[in-house]
């Protein structure tokens, strides 16, 4: 039997700790890179809900709906953190300019 | 196809082992009938099974892996047979069927035959059993990813 | 009969999920196929099958820069657990419960996995917090 093992996995994706997103922009530009962000967003959430239906009709089974739904959760997550982040640094820079 | 599916594929084979003893069961209960509503002794009845592909089971994961021909299979009882054998004559003239010359047409039921069958079919829908609890025991992990 | 998907996962780090997520999908399958074995084992002429699972990870570079792709290929498979039997059967009982038993275990130890690493995932995205 030629299944791949569980000790076949390699990391295939940046490992969790970073917070790097949207790898498909230049990095650096940080608009267009906010920008993949929300269409991941925007996919993982249509993703969820596709899976979600499917669970329903029994094309998607319990483990991949599971999959899609934590997907656009951490999506939204790092939306929600990034925002957070982007005004803290505007208030800090508008307290370091006097106001 | 999904484990929920696989659950109602499991469920038919339980299904068709049932089948599989409760006629293993009348066989032996009827191995001395030497009078029937059809008339003559007793025919022994046997359980053809055929392999049926689950509906509504063309996953895409393996829809390119397996033809349609390929799909899991269930099973289901193609039909109850009763066995066109002669049977069994037996002399006994004391008997109330004995013919002119003494003999007792007997069913021909091979006791140890069957009680193989019912053990056979038994094991088979014990081993459902464990197949629906790894089933469900995959669901659950399943449901608890990301939690 | 086999059957091959790719996948990119230069895309975004939620990407290595969906990896996961296509073996997980492959064990519950196979957990199909065999379930079908053993729903069979009194069935005339039929013969065990199983499906074979393999997954091969590419690092491509062209013009565009260097892309990384994960492609799944399955394939279906004839597997007889011994010679037929007398009605030309060729399901073996305990070989099918073993293979089972087998797939269960990957197949909740990858889901576990998976959970840990969205638990990761999760406290990167809220920034260390929670």
């Amino acid at each position: 039997m030629s299944i791949a093992g569980v000790t076949d996995i390699r990391p295939t994706a940046p490992a969790a700790g970073r917070t790097e997103v949207g790898s498909s922009a230049k990095s650096g530009d940080f608009a267009a890179q906010f920008e993949a962000v929300l269409t991941d967003l925007g996919n993982t959430a249509q993703s969820a809900d596709a899976t979600s239906e499917g669970l329903v009709t029994g094309e998607v089974d319990i483990h991949e709906a599971m999959v899609a739904m934590e997907k656009a959760d951490l999506a939204l997550r790092v939306v929600g953190t990034v925002r957070t982040k982007v005004i803290d640094a505007y208030q800090q820079l508008l307290q370091a300019s006097g106001g | 196809m999904t484990l929920l599916r696989t659950m109602d594929l499991t469920a038919t084979g339980m299904s068709a082992q049932r089948t599989r003893m409760n006629v293993a069961a009348m066989n032996l209960a009827n191995r001395s009938t030497t009078r029937t509503a059809e008339g003559g002794p007793y025919r022994r009845r046997e359980v053809v099974l055929e392999a049926v592909p689950m509906e509504g089971s063309f996953s895409s994961a393996l829809s390119g892996a397996m033809g349609k021909n390929d799909e899991p299979v269930g099973v289901r009882v193609a039909t109850i047979q009763e066995s066109t054998d002669d049977p069994t004559l037996v002399y006994d003239p004391g008997h109330p069927d004995a013919d002119a010359a003494g003999y007792v047409a007997m069913p021909k039921v091979d006791s140890i035959a069957e009680m193989v069958d019912l053990m056979g079919a038994a094991r088979a829908y014990e081993a459902g059993t464990s197949v629906l609890s790894t089933v469900k025991s995959m669901a659950d992990q399943a449901l608890r990813i990301g939690r | 009969m086999s059957d091959r998907r790719t996948l990119a996962v230069d895309s975004t780090p939620l990407a290595g999920l969906d990896r996961l997520s296509q073996h997980l999908r492959f064990l519950g399958e196979r957990q199909g196929v065999l379930a079908g074995n053993l729903a069979n084992i009194d069935t005339p002429g039929f013969r065990a099958r199983d499906v074979d699972f393999s997954e091969r990870f590419d690092r491509l570079v062209d013009g565009t820069g260097t892309h990384e792709q994960m492609s799944f290929e399955t394939e279906a498979v004839t597997r007889d657990d011994e010679a037929p039997d007398a009605d030309g059967n060729t399901v073996s009982l305990e070989a099918q419960i073993a293979r089972m038993d087998e797939n269960t275990l990957q197949f909740r130890s990858l889901a576990e996995l998976l959970s840990r690493r969205i638990g990761l995932l999760r406290y990167a995205a809220n920034d260390g917090r929670g």
